[in-house]
């Protein structure tokens, strides 16, 4: 279940997500929770703690692991149409972009996977066996993600942080629509109004008009 | 992702979401597409609710191990989502694709 961190006089709006399940995160996720943190990443989530998040803003803070093992895109689009009414074609846009750039953070930006390996068969199960290992290693399974999503009446933007080295975005742009990371730049520009990548490639933000 | 095999038809149907997780059932996928009758292989996509880069990728790798055994793979009745995703990514130009 979702526990408040901090309590002020509105109401607990800092939970705190067991990392067990989609279930207990939606329930992390309920109004009046601003910010959601997975358990044990309050400590390297400290600055972003003392941030004060407004309302119009969703933040949510998990582990790579709970990244890779759960439907986060899902539960945190749920969690804004409890905020914001989103039509159904925008629902579909926003689930099938920030997916795209959730996993995106998580192969390529924390466990540093190299995109060129999934192009065959056996190089998709070696993909595979290089993030179970990596997982198994502490570091590397407890490096943060964070999701932002800001809206007021005419746009809605989320953000999506790696832990990550970073990228050069031309290298990405250039191989547009021909590979499975051309694809997804591809797929975050089409269904997101812009796309922007900031922080040296380990930010992704994505706007779409409301 | 969940599949439904119909060998002597040459058919498998996926359904749910298929995305990059899901490589245990794509495996599953693969091997089926070798034990099932038939030049053509068809992939019934009408009970499919979404797709990531990282599943159309997984296609493509079916497609070409369906090539490798002399097999041609069908994609059928892609819709919402998944054939939106189709139309970005220009997959027609990649696979045949029947409604």
């Amino acid at each position: 279940m979702g526990s408040s961190l901090q309590a002020p006089e509105s109401g607990p709006r800092v939970t705190c997500w067991d990392g067990t399940s989609e279930a207990t995160l939606e329930a992390a996720l309920e109004p009046p929770a601003t910010q959601c943190i997975e358990v044990g990443l309050a400590e390297k989530c400290k600055e972003d703690l003392d941030q004060a998040v407004e309302p119009g803003h969703l933040s949510l803070v998990v582990t790579t692991r709970s990244a890779y093992k759960h439907c986060i895109v899902k539960v945190f689009i749920h969690a804004m149409e409890h905020r914001t009414a989103l039509t159904e074609d925008l629902r579909v846009r926003i689930y099938s972009a920030v997916q795209e750039a959730l996993m995106n953070a998580v192969l390529h930006g924390n466990l540093r996977i190299d995109p060129d390996t999934r192009g065959s068969l056996d190089g998709l199960v070696a993909a595979h066996d290089a993030i179970e290992s990596k997982l198994k290693s502490s570091d590397v399974a407890q490096a943060p993600i964070r999701m932002d999503a800001l809206w007021d009446a005419s746009q809605l933007r989320v953000l999506v942080h790696d832990s990550g080295v970073g990228y050069e975005p031309k290298a990405v742009q250039s191989r547009a629509g021909e590979d499975s990371m051309g694809r997804g730049l591809a797929i975050l520009q089409a269904f997101s109004d812009n796309v922007a990548i900031l922080d040296g490639g380990t930010t992704v933000e994505l706007e779409f008009r409301l | 992702m969940q599949i439904q095999v119909d060998r002597g038809a040459g058919q498998i149907s996926m359904s749910g979401e298929f995305t990059f997780t899901d490589h245990a059932p794509f495996k599953q996928m693969v091997s089926e597409l070798f034990a099932t009758t038939g030049k053509s292989v068809i992939l019934d996509l009408s009970k499919l609710d979404f797709i990531d880069s990282a599943g159309l990728g997984m296609l493509l790798l079916a497609r070409d191990e369906a090539k490798k055994n002399d097999r041609d793979l069908i994609l059928r009745r892609p819709s919402g989502q998944v054939k939106r995703m189709f139309g970005v990514t220009k997959f027609s130009t990649l696979f045949t694709i029947e409604d």
